[in-house]
């Protein structure tokens, strides 16, 4: 369950950055060669940010193809699994060189409610009378 | 005020020997949760395009532990395996072998609960600090981080010994120097595969508990050969505590790591 490692500084990040403002959609790019399984990584996400701005928020995953080279003919091919096989000499093992990477790449927010002008006048003649 | 990292302060570490685990000590963001106040300026945009590595943070932790490891002359080595692989038990016997080469060796060992294997290894001759996770199944930089300063003086080597588990440390880079992954010889060949995540990042993977192989229906040959094809970097020794088979290869491993950590980070003047 290493995935709630993962969801603490994405929820971090994600309060950060939405200062407050409803989160509808948190857009994850994940590797395929990172080991995560979204499934874990949805529910460590909801413990995080329950009661949170964006407790209602729904996870979209990006899955992105690894890179690696193969160790015996240096063969660079995109990986899906750690395990794929050079497509060149059927060599398995290849060192990895990308695919391990998990990204926060976007959030989308709901729709922001007008404030009318009277209530913010209201709010600065508060402000300058304390 | 942690040292470390800022976070906490000195009464929180993480789960060191006893004291309560308070992984999520003190960041703002736990103690403050939503009530941060909203900043009402700025365009009224419905998306925010950001571009954030989220392993950052631990891998800024592992760099730096990387750097404060090389600073006080010490080469990490982190040891990862199931539980029950013969991670402790090695250690034990890796201390009197490393004395006799004037070799002083620490752990920093992480278990869900208990301190037992901090105490065997103290028995055995070395300095040990137990890191209890609770309900982590990993270690990660940050706790290493604490760990390690409350170490009494530096060793030549020191092993973090991860939790036993094969899938989730594999994701975490905790500032070592090299990584051994120990497969004992009654799991079966088949975990290289099954578990490869842990297995691609192994510089050196141990097939330990040799001595059982004329009980069981595999052989030597038929691990070698999982192995290799799994990591063909990785080096691939057998070993056995019991009848000591493999230890002067293992040993001579630590001291080439020793070695090469020497001669690629020189130590500086302080």
């Amino acid at each position: 369950m290493h995935e709630l490692s993962l969801a603490i500084p994405i929820g971090e990040y994600v309060l950060q950055e939405s200062q407050g403002r409803n989160v509808e959609e948190i857009v994850l790019k994940v590797g395929r060669l990172s080991g995560i399984v979204p499934e874990a990584l949805d529910l460590a996400l909801q413990v995080v940010l329950q009661a949170s701005c964006a407790e209602k928020a729904c996870i979209t995953y990006e899955w992105q193809d690894g890179e690696g080279q193969c160790r015996f003919c240096h063969t660079r091919f995109s990986m899906k699994d750690v395990l794929d096989v050079c497509p060149d000499c059927g060599q398995m093992g290849a060192k990895i060189l990308a695919g391990t990477q998990i990204r926060l790449i976007g959030l989308r927010f709901a729709p922001r409610l007008d404030t009318s002008p009277e209530e913010t006048h209201t709010t600065q003649m508060t402000i300058n009378n304390s | 005020m942690c040292a470390t990292c800022g976070c906490g302060n000195d009464a929180e570490h993480v789960g060191i020997e006893g004291q309560e685990l308070t992984a999520q000590h003190e960041h703002a963001f736990w103690t403050e949760g939503s009530s941060r106040p909203t900043n009402q300026e700025g365009g009224g945009h419905d998306h925010k395009t950001l571009e954030i590595d989220v392993l950052s943070v631990n891998n800024q932790n592992a760099q730096k532990n990387r750097q404060a490891f090389h600073a006080h002359g010490i080469t990490a080595i982190q040891v990862l395996s199931s539980p029950g692989s013969g991670k402790t038990t090695l250690l034990e016997h890796t201390v009197g072998r490393l004395q006799k080469d004037q070799i002083t060796m620490g752990v920093l060992v992480g278990d869900q609960r208990t301190d037992q294997d901090a105490e065997r290894l103290r028995q055995a001759g070395c300095e040990a600090k137990q890191i209890t996770t609770g309900s982590v199944c990993h270690l990660d930089a940050h706790m290493v981080a604490h760990a390690a300063q409350h170490l009494s003086s530096w060793p030549d080597i020191l092993f973090i010994e991860n939790v036993g588990n094969l899938i989730c440390p594999a994701l975490f880079d905790l500032g070592e120097d090299a990584r051994v992954v120990l497969l004992s010889v009654t799991e079966g060949e088949d975990k290289p595969v099954k578990y490869a995540d842990m297995f691609v990042t192994a510089d050196l993977v141990l097939v330990t508990k040799v001595d059982l192989l004329p009980y069981l229906d595999v052989s030597w040959e038929r691990f070698y050969q999982v192995i290799q094809e799994v990591n063909p970097g990785a080096k691939i020794l057998p070993i056995s505590v019991k009848t000591g088979e493999g230890m002067g290869e293992w040993i001579a491993w630590l001291l080439w790591q020793k070695e090469r950590a020497r001669l690629t980070h020189p130590l500086s003047t302080h």
